[in-house]
């Protein structure tokens, strides 16, 4: 049944149109004639007139009815007011009866199976010919004219009409006119326009073709996906952005969200770090919690997959679109869940296959990879320098600071020490190599899409990579005209060598002058300053073993019922579970272990989650005259339960069984064990009601109710409802003058989101289990650490959101612009407490508040048949800042009284985080100024700062507010141009404004430590012969308390370009299409950023966003690939 | 059309059998979990207290939480801790720019004010008054368990309170086992009040606790335990008979005797540990030596604070062209030199001169020459360990709080403050007796002289053990002497910097700052702002 078709999916407007006709005819008003067929079947049917009569249609139709097998089916209200025809005596063709009568009426007819002939209105895409002419007028070189005008019946200039198969071709003149000779006999057209669908016209005996182009589905028309259903741009009243899996595909990745970055507005994608295992936090809209959860919520294919689902389990090319739901509209149906926003995942189907056909597609890539913006430290000689004149430097007698040549210097023999790059020794050029196998198919009443993966990844950092095998098959089937049901399935297995090198160590613990190897040849496991045991990064890459196993399926299945044409039910069951298992193993070699007399250390850890989703929705779908309602209702069961065990064994005298015989792990007094068990639960009540009134006014309410177990008893259920509107102004009749806007829509929405941020049994006060040692001996002990938490709420997120999408020139450019609010009450948050009650506690405290335009532009700047260049540009900003605590006058999110202060905090009036520190007024220069400062302590060439409240100290309360890394805005500017078989893509990110915390830069700045590397912008410090520099005196910091200034934040602006991809199509016979392309990622760094990359180096999410570390670096990457469909 | 008409009746019954049949697919597909419990929080890989306490073991565990909160990483093994209690003397040094904080008396409101020392201290009087009030309840426990429990409880929480009140002064007091909200806005309790209640517990404490322990009961604490922490809270308030009295009945009474030879007193097997705890030990911090494993323990029972002495290969030998024999004596004897080196003699303590002609203590505690290769600085012998099979980080050696050489010396010195020297040359001779030989005991000196005399006996006794700073506090001396002691470079700053104020530490600026009550009763903070 037709009906079905409708209420499975939405489908494309015309075509909706047409269905609901024919809906229309067979529902309401069809009569149908069935009368038994007195000749035989013919195309060329002669009609016998035996005398001059008048006939109406009801009597005309019998007329041919009773001397053909033509049976009519029509509209009885279309033929109603249809004028008499006169017929004069003698033969005549049916079909040129039925055309002369139907035609004045704006009428056609259609030959359809067993006879029949139903009667229609003339569709704007029907070619209307004329009679043919006699055969024996046919000439050999037929000239062919017409006139190419769109649906409304505008003519086309410019429009191309080319002969199928040959190179002969014309166009339109302009009033969409053209003249064709044909070159063969049996001709056919292809008469093609930009922005319309191209049609071919078989000849056949016309030699006048009119021809009415119908529109592309444009941009308006594209599917979107919601939660729990599906619209169109047309009829979207929320702010959803949508990626293209197409997009994405083939970018050497691991994981999507790595490559999200810079494709929506409105999100935000920092990468921690360029190591394989890293994720990278993905922010919608800014922070909206402090303590709980800002990562987006993943939906795959329906399946609520949890905000720390790992995208590595699936293959970027099976993902056929991701929608990053934004305001609350959207995002209400997902409840407690979604105040941080959805990503939903799509996977590919075998829906867009041309029925009956099936595809094999290779796909391989390989790409090469090498460090990019790496660190760069001083050389051992100028190392060694600084340290020898930091140890030498003493208060001596004038009190202000002097080199004392009596105190012996660290390094007395600079010029014998080695001089080693630790970067050097333990990076690599990576490699990745991606093949992906694709069958998939369409048939009558199932399609299906089965791909394999194989991801094989060597990491910059030696010994560090990943390897995966991934599955996924997915297949939906009508098992009748009611039922359906289908399934999405992805099996992912991955092996993960994580990185072993503590890359911190290389700025704190690796100095150049610190050798690799002893002399005997094995690794030098002492630091040379200390003579303690310290760890060799050689070493660790060489010997450590440290590697993940995961593997993870993700189920949804579903079974879909057409109870009534306006009613379905669908209920889904999906399942996903997660075994991970990490091995690690401290080998006997390592030097710093030989050096303590420790022994082989193993520790296995297994985790495994396993969680259950049953959705069951119902859907009523009916349109009355203007009016089209579409309602749904769910109610939803969630278990998600989470195992981890950990053993370890300590003890090994060799390294030959390692992890896998945890027995031989020789000493049992410091052996481990442990395993832990959480779960959680959720039941919730969804619903949406979807309201049209003539295609112009829209109207969507939705909303849910959440229960979650974390809450406490008799706080457990939450309701969150949202309201979105939007009005279609484009399709006003005081629009219609211009023609130039093709679309305008403004659209609005209000509603109330949550985010439940707290771990499980938080509410417990609960027992760490420990040990005690009496008399050397171990005994079980416990204690309170944890407080338990009380009266916690959800955070509730209310968000407005104010949205206009407009098109012009038939939607060649488009603009959408969305301005959102978000206000978060009940802040949770991880609160310090006093000492005396404990350190932290979760609490409700205060409010945020987030703000932000969000600007996409769209625009096809050439289409011409060879060449064509189209660019996407997102722009958005986001303002976020803390409107109270709760009465506090801030919070520490530093830990307290560290050596550099509390330099980190939330503060109301400021975002979140907010940058502290002393104001940093270069070095003293005179002992002069260091009496008028009073700092105990300060040397000339020492650092100095602004003693705020003039006590003689530098401390904390000497803090302003520097700044935060919450950049200004961030863009993503997106190129494609395609020239015959090229198409090349290019695409920068960028983000403006925000300081970040360098703090590596910092560490140098102020060297506390002999053991840490410097930056080589210390040659340049104050001396006594360079006294004017305002980089401290070596030794004038060291052991000192150096406080976060002014001097520790830097601007993190920055522009990349992301990605660059050429493609070239190529024309194989036999071969359904086949492409070969080049892809490189990150080659090009705009920034005033002093050290490394400040991406990532922009670590942590949340409260810890913006503070930059050492960290696995990013790479530069340029793979090489090809794609074949068979 | 009758035909058809009948044909659509038909197809309804079919639709609404598969309708019914649908649906019951469909329930049965949900999953049985929807029931009233769904949403029940399922705890099962924790304990909380309300399940606790049920019968001796359990009850046991709490205590030894406690237990386990002594060798948390900011309290006895931490090098921050130690300073506040040693550095800023005038027997300890550093010889490079270490630790400037304490050394050269740099502290203030959040910076080296021990703010992680505070926050440890409170977590074991929360946990210790948590265990009391629950033992307390404890219906499975007898009458002996319980006192036994509560005893050992008491005197760790006293333990905790002496060295609040040693910092601080006023500290906030609490001994019951009160809610998050209560304990967030605690004023500061009078040191008084907080001293005289310990005083009273640690009483109780000795009625309820046995003399000793033997096997992996040795280190709770015993009576003597709770007697000689008693004796000291006497000594810091100067209540001299008390002071006496407990501490007379620790020597006559306790099982405790003085080891013969002053090097017995820190001598046990490096390696194994073996007889590390001797009859003079009366209470410790146990130390493992348990390192970088993942053991559950709280912190990491490693003692860490004896890195400070122990020396670094670096730095030494004093002359270069003895580096090949320090290195051969040292892999000969099995040992190394792993530690930070850090903490050194000061010159003057440092000097054999200045120490009484023929006191053994002296070659115990410095080690100014290894196996006769000189070394670069006076190290501090008496508190190392150079087994080569202990680097740095894995030491484990416990921390000796009191010990009966102290317990001799505070009864000589209360009972010269109530009655003059002549009873009181009995308890400093006994501790000199081992100390000389020959003997040089003490004799004919005013109750001044002795007084003064007493200063250095102490240190000379009890150098490095950790009292000397607190005993410099206490007889009010710590700034002159601070003021005239000849420091090593990097400690200079001390003779300007101190002041009155030092002798208390300020209370942590991040405590200040989530609790302002703290303020109400001294706006100053101890005199920094």
């Amino acid at each position: 049944m037709i009906l079905n078709y409708i209420l499975k999916l939405i489908p494309l407007r015309y075509r909706l149109l047409n269905i609901i006709m024919r809906t229309f005819i067979f529902l309401f008003c069809s009569l149908i004639f069935a009368f038994g067929p007195k000749n035989g079947f013919s195309q060329e049917a002669i009609i016998n007139v035996s005398s001059k009569k008048t006939l109406n249609a009801k009597q005309l139709f019998k007329l041919i009815n009773k001397q053909t097998d033509y049976k009519f089916i029509y509209r009885s209200d279309l033929l109603k007011n249809a004028p008499e025809i006169e017929l004069s005596e003698g033969d005549i063709k049916a079909d040129i009866l039925l055309t002369n009568f139907l035609n004045p009426l704006n009428l056609t007819y259609e030959f359809t199976q067993n006879n029949t002939v139903v009667v229609k209105k003339i569709s704007k895409t029907e070619v209307i010919s004329k009679p043919k002419k006699n055969e024996e007028e046919d000439i050999l070189q037929r000239i062919i004219t017409g006139n190419i005008s769109d649906s409304e019946g505008l003519a086309l200039p410019g429009a191309t009409v080319v002969e199928v198969g040959t190179e002969n071709g014309t166009s339109t003149d302009f009033d969409g006119n053209f003249s064709i000779t044909l070159e063969n006999d049996e001709a056919s057209l292809e008469v093609s326009f930009v922005g319309f669908t191209s049609q071919i016209v078989n000849v056949s005996n016309q030699d006048e073709i009119n021809v009415n182009l119908v529109a592309e589905d444009s941009a308006l028309d594209e599917i979107i996906i919601t939660g729990y259903g599906t619209t169109t741009k047309r009829d979207n009243v929320s702010s959803i952005a949508q990626v293209k899996g197409d997009d994405l595909a083939n970018q050497p990745a691991s994981s999507v969200n790595n490559l999200l970055q810079g494709r929506a507005a409105g999100l935000q994608v920092t990468s921690p770090n360029g190591s394989p295992e890293a994720t990278p936090t993905i922010r919608i809209r800014g922070l909206s919690s402090i303590q709980g959860n800002n990562n987006p919520l993943f939906v795959i294919d329906g399946f609520i997959a949890g905000t720390d689902f790992n995208l590595q389990n699936i293959n970027v090319n099976d993902i056929r679109s991701i929608e990053v739901l934004k305001d609350a509209s959207a995002l209400a149906l997902y409840g407690t869940r979604g105040a941080s926003g959805v990503i939903l995942i799509q996977t590919k189907n075998g829906k867009n296959i041309q029925k009956g056909d099936n595809n094999l597609t290779i796909n391989h890539y390989t790409s090469f990879s090498k460090i990019a913006n790496s660190p760069e430290y001083m050389n051992s000689t100028d190392f060694a320098n600084y340290w020898n004149e930091a140890e030498t430097l003493v208060f001596g007698a004038s009190g202000y600071g002097e080199n004392d040549p009596s105190v012996d210097p660290l390094y007395p023999n600079v010029a014998s020490l080695p001089n080693t790059n630790w970067v050097d020794l333990v990076t690599r050029d990576g490699m990745i190599n991606n093949t992906d196998l694709t069958l998939s198919g369409n048939a009558e009443k199932s399609n299906y899409y089965i791909s394999f993966n194989r991801w094989s990844e060597e990491g910059i950092i030696k010994n560090s990579g990943m390897d995966r095998y991934s599955l996924r098959a997915n297949f939906d089937v009508n098992i009748n005209d009611n039922l359906r049901a289908g399934l999405r399935f992805n099996l992912a297995d991955r092996k993960t060598e994580n990185n072993k090198v503590n890359w911190n160590n290389i700025q704190l613990l690796s100095p150049p002058a610190r050798q690799v190897y002893n002399d005997d040849g094995t690794y030098d496991g002492l630091n040379p300053v200390s003579n303690s045991p310290e760890r060799n990064s050689l070493a660790d890459v060489n010997e450590r073993v440290n590697h993940t196993y995961a593997t993870n399926v993700l189920t949804n299945a579903y079974l879909e019922y057409q109870l009534t044409p306006e009613l379905s039910i669908r209920s889904t069951l999906g399942l996903g579970l997660d075994f991970v298992k990490q091995n690690e193993y401290l080998p006997t070699i390592l030097p710093e272990r030989i050096l303590q007399g420790l022994l082989g250390d193993a520790d296995v850890r297994t985790r495994n989650s396993r969680d259950v989703l049953n959705e069951n929705t119902i859907n009523f779908v009916k349109e009355f005259g203007d009016h089209s309602l579409k309602v749904l209702a769910g109610y939803t069961l969630q278990k998600t339960t989470y195992e981890q065990s950990i053993a370890g064994a300590y003890g090994f005298v060799n390294d030959v069984v390692t992890f896998n015989n945890l027995a031989l792990g020789s000493d049992p007094t410091v052996n481990s064990v442990s395993t832990s068990y959480s779960q959680r639960t959720f039941e919730s009540i969804l619903g949406r009601i979807n309201y049209s009134y003539k295609g112009k006014y829209l109207l969507t309410l939705v909303a849910r109710r959440d229960g979650s177990s974390v809450f406490e008893e008799g706080n457990k259920y939450a309701f969150f409802p949202s309201l979105g509107a939007a009005w279609r102004i484009g399709d006003e009749d005081f629009m219609q003058g211009m023609d130039y806007i093709s679309n305008l829509k403004l659209r609005a929405s209000y509603g109330i989101v949550g985010e439940q941020g707290v771990p499980a049994y938080n509410s417990l006060s609960r027992y760490t289990p420990y040990v005690t040692f009496l008399n050397d001996q171990v005994n079980n002990a416990v204690l309170i650490e944890e407080i338990a938490s009380s009266g916690l709420d959800w955070e509730t997120t209310y968000q407005t959101d104010i949205g206009v999408e407009i098109g012009f020139l038939n939607d060649r450019y488009s603009l959408e612009i969305d301005y959102y609010k978000k206000r978060t009450e009940n802040l949770l948050l991880n609160k310090p407490i006093p000492g005396t009650a404990g350190t932290t506690r979760l609490a409700n405290v205060g409010e945020i508040e987030n703000s932000g335009l969000e600007v996409s532009i769209n625009s096809v700047n050439i289409e011409k048949p060879d060449f064509s260049w189209s660019t996407d540009l997102t722009i958005s900003t986001n303002k976020n800042e803390v409107i109270s605590l709760g009465g506090e006058d801030f919070i520490n999110l530093s830990s307290p009284g560290n050596a550099t202060g509390d330099d980190v905090r939330i503060i109301p009036g400021y975002p979140i985080p907010t940058f502290l520190g002393a104001e940093y007024l270069g070095t003293y220069k005179t002992s002069a100024e260091i009496d008028a400062d009073g700092i105990i302590g300060s040397v000339i060439g020492g650092p100095r700062y602004v003693d705020k409240n003039g006590d003689g100290a530098i401390n904390t309360l000497d803090f302003d507010v520097i700044g935060d890394p919450n950049p200004d805005f961030f863009a993503g500017l997106r190129n494609t141009i395609s020239y015959k078989d090229f198409t090349l893509d290019f695409f920068f990110h960028g983000s403006f404004g925000g300081e970040l915390l360098n703090a590596p830069y910092h560490l140098s700045y102020f060297a506390r430590d002999a053991r840490s590397n410097l930056l080589p912008i210390l040659k340049d410090r104050w001396t006594p012969t360079n006294s004017n520099s305002d980089i401290p005196r070596a030794g004038s910091t060291f052991g000192n308390y150096q406080p976060r200034s002014t001097v520790s934040y830097q601007d993190g602006s920055f522009i990349r370009l992301k990605n660059i991809t050429l493609t070239y199509d190529l024309d194989i016979p036999g071969i359904k299409s086949s492409s070969v392309y080049i892809t490189a990622n990150n080659l090009l760094l705009l920034t005033d950023w002093e050290f490394g990359d400040p991406e990532v180096s922009n670590s942590g999410d949340g409260l810890n966003s913006g503070i930059a570390s050492q960290v696995y670096p990013y790479n530069t990457t340029v793979a090489l690939g090809f794609n074949l469909t068979l | 059309m009758k035909n058809i008409k009948t044909i659509i009746k038909m197809k309804n019954i079919k639709l609404s059998i598969l309708k019914s049949l649908m649906v019951m697919v469909m329930l049965l597909i949900i999953p049985t979990g929807c029931d009233k419990d769904f949403l029940d929080e399922d705890l099962r890989d924790g304990l909380s207290p309300k399940v606790f306490f049920n019968n001796l073991n359990e009850a046991q565990m709490a205590v030894n939480g406690v237990y386990a909160g002594l060798t948390q990483n900011n309290l006895y093994r931490n090098r921050n801790y130690r300073g506040a209690i040693q550095f800023g003397t005038d027997i300890i040094c550093p010889q490079r720019k270490v630790v400037q904080t304490p050394y050269n008396y740099l502290m203030t409101e959040g910076l080296g004010d021990l703010n992680a020392a505070w926050r440890e201290m409170y977590l074991i009087i929360r946990n210790a008054n948590s265990a009391i009030t629950n033992i307390n309840k404890a219906e499975a426990l007898s009458v002996d368990e319980k006192n036994q429990l509560i005893g050992e409880l008491y005197v760790l929480r006293a333990l905790i309170y002496y060295d609040l009140t040693r910092f601080w002064g006023d500290v906030p007091f609490f001994t019951d086992d009160l809610s998050t909200e209560e304990l967030s806005v605690l004023p500061r309790t009078p040191i008084e009040t907080v001293r005289t209640q310990m005083k009273s517990d640690l009483a109780q404490a000795k009625t309820f606790l046995p003399s000793s322990y033997t096997g992996g009961d040795l280190g709770r604490m015993t009576k003597w335990a709770a007697a000689a922490l008693k004796a000291k809270f006497h000594l810091f308030d100067k209540e001299w008979s008390e002071t006496l009295a407990e501490s007379v009945e620790i020597i006559n009474n306790s099982p405790h005797k003085l080891m013969d030879n002053f090097a017995d007193v820190i001598a046990y097997d490096k390696t194994t540990l073996d007889n590390e705890v001797n009859d003079e030990h009366i209470l410790w911090v146990d130390f493992a030596g348990a390192s970088g494993i993942e053991t559950n323990m709280l912190g990491s029972p490693t003692n860490l604070w004896i890195e400070e002495f122990n020396p670094r290969l670096k730095d030494n030998p004093k002359n270069k062209a003895d580096k090949g024999a320090l290195n051969s004596a040292l892999a000969a004897n099995g040992q190394s030199m792993t530690g930070f080196g850090a903490a050194i003699g000061c010159p003057d303590f440092a000097n054999r001169a200045n120490w009484d002609a023929g006191d053994l203590r002296y070659d115990v505690t410095f080690m100014n020459e290894y196996e006769g290769v000189e070394l670069r600085f006076p190290y501090i012998g008496k508190m190392m360990n150079l087994n080569i099979d202990k680097p740095r980080g894995s030491k484990s050696e416990n921390i000796i709080l009191i010990r009966l050489g102290d317990i001799y010396l505070m009864a000589a010195e209360a009972e010269n403050e109530l009655n003059g020297p002549t009873n009181a040359y009995q308890y400093v001779n006994k501790v000199r007796e081992r100390a000389f030989e020959p003997d040089q005991p003490w004799s004919g000196m005013t109750q001044g002289e002795f007084k003064i005399k007493m200063y250095d006996e102490r240190s000379y006794e009890l150098a490095y053990e950790g009292h000397r700073k607190q005993d410099l506090i206490r007889w009010g001396i710590l700034i002159e002497t601070v003021r005239n002691t000849n420091y090593t470079t990097h400690a200079k700053g001390a003779v300007g910097n101190i002041q009155p104020k030092h002798v208390k530490y300020p209370i942590p600026l991040n405590e200040v700052q989530t609790n302002p009550v703290l303020l109400e009763s001294d706006p100053t903070n101890n005199g920094y702002r």
